[in-house]
């Protein structure tokens, strides 16, 4: 005989803390590019196409060679529950991994007198798109990734930079990097639907045709509003 | 006539003749500018290959790319005045570039990267990338 009463529809908070990892690149994103603008510098550098838990391969520069607009794909890897901070009933602690993972394409470009190898600039690329993400992530704006309540502490374990792979002899130059943020919250029991005073939180994601994080919006919803 | 001056020979109508294989018009340019086989009255051929290839960035995620390539008699090369080909690194130096139309007549020009000369046979395969002029 069932004993739980109540669908279970509502997102676990690894759920949300994915969604807003995104939310808050798309967001500061935007508004580094306007900065970089008002700032005479070239918006593009800080551009990137944002999509989440993506695995299908990436065809982005198989046709359009010229592209050379990093991708940042953000996943959840995996968390580890801590026993000794959790209570059986109501609430449990844990330590997720989410990995930001990093796709940097470089062409070649010939100049006056030489060049601009184009695999060098693939890793100088990927090297700018983590000092970004990270900046991003770890400003202290984002000291609970604009969770607090939820969030208990953010971290950037380790960052790792991929070399092209040897003897591929791909026509296009990509070099693959990941920064794994580790995040540690509670999870809650399905009879639990407040954290705090918090009732509800609704993080919208929207998605243009191809599937690109284009818009993040972020309301909560308090006990006493 | 050694067999390897007959194997030599033989890349002549493997890579070149219009009877016998799957010969391809090919343009190429050394970094100093030299280009030969723009000319219709004198093309230079050779074979071309533009297939996909997946790489592996080791994020458990593939890219899709292709994989781009020329095969070229080393003689005919050396006659027509080019030094062999070779992937630039250096900043100061153009790289060598080729050029080819696909099956659909559209031309296309790449970057050589990187080459496997086979001096053994004269014949030398440069590996493509993408490159914007």
């Amino acid at each position: 005989m069932h004993l739980i009463n109540e669908l279970i529809n509502e997102s676990d908070t690894f759920e949300r803390i994915r969604d807003q990892i995104i939310a808050i690149l798309v967001v500061e994103r935007d508004n580094q590019k306007i900065l970089a603008t008002n700032a005479g510098e070239n918006p593009a550098l800080w551009d990137f196409k944002a999509y989440r838990e993506r695995a299908n391969p990436w065809e982005n520069w198989l046709n359009d060679t010229n592209d050379t607009t990093p991708i940042v794909n953000v996943w959840f890897d995996s968390d580890s529950f801590d026993m000794a901070s959790s209570n059986t009933v109501h609430s449990q602690t844990t330590e997720a991994t989410f990995n930001i993972d990093i796709y940097a394409h470089g062409v070649t470009k010939e100049t006056v007198d030489g060049q601009i190898p184009g695999d060098e600039q693939a890793a100088v690329t990927a090297h700018r798109m983590l000092r970004l993400t990270r900046k991003i992530l770890m400003s202290q704006e984002y000291a609970y990734l604009g969770l607090r309540g939820i969030v208990e502490r953010r971290w950037v374990r380790s960052r790792a930079v991929y070399q092209q792979e040897l003897g591929g002899n791909q026509a296009n130059n990509v070099v693959g990097a990941r920064m794994a943020l580790t995040v540690r919250f509670d999870e809650y029991a399905p009879e639990i639907t407040t954290a705090n005073n918090l009732c509800r939180l609704f993080i919208d994601i929207t998605e243009d045709a191809e599937g690109q994080i284009i818009l993040a919006q972020t309301h909560f919803d308090f006990e006493n509003d | 006539m050694g067999l390897r001056d007959i194997a030599e020979q033989d890349l002549g109508f493997i890579l070149e003749s219009d009877t016998n294989g799957f010969r391809w018009p090919v343009v190429i340019t050394s970094p100093d500018g030299l280009t030969v086989g723009d000319d219709s009255e004198n093309p230079l051929y050779g074979f071309s290959d533009d297939i996909a290839q997946i790489i592996d960035p080791d994020t458990g995620q593939a890219v899709s790319s292709r994989l781009i390539s020329v095969a070229l008699r080393i003689s005919t090369l050396t006659a027509r005045g080019l030094t062999l080909p070779v992937g630039i690194a250096d900043n100061n130096v153009k790289k060598w570039k080729v050029s080819f139309d696909d099956i659909t007549g559209e031309t296309h020009t790449f970057a050589i990267s990187s080459t496997n000369p086979d001096r053994t046979l004269g014949l030398i395969t440069c590996i493509l990338e993408h490159i914007c002029i």
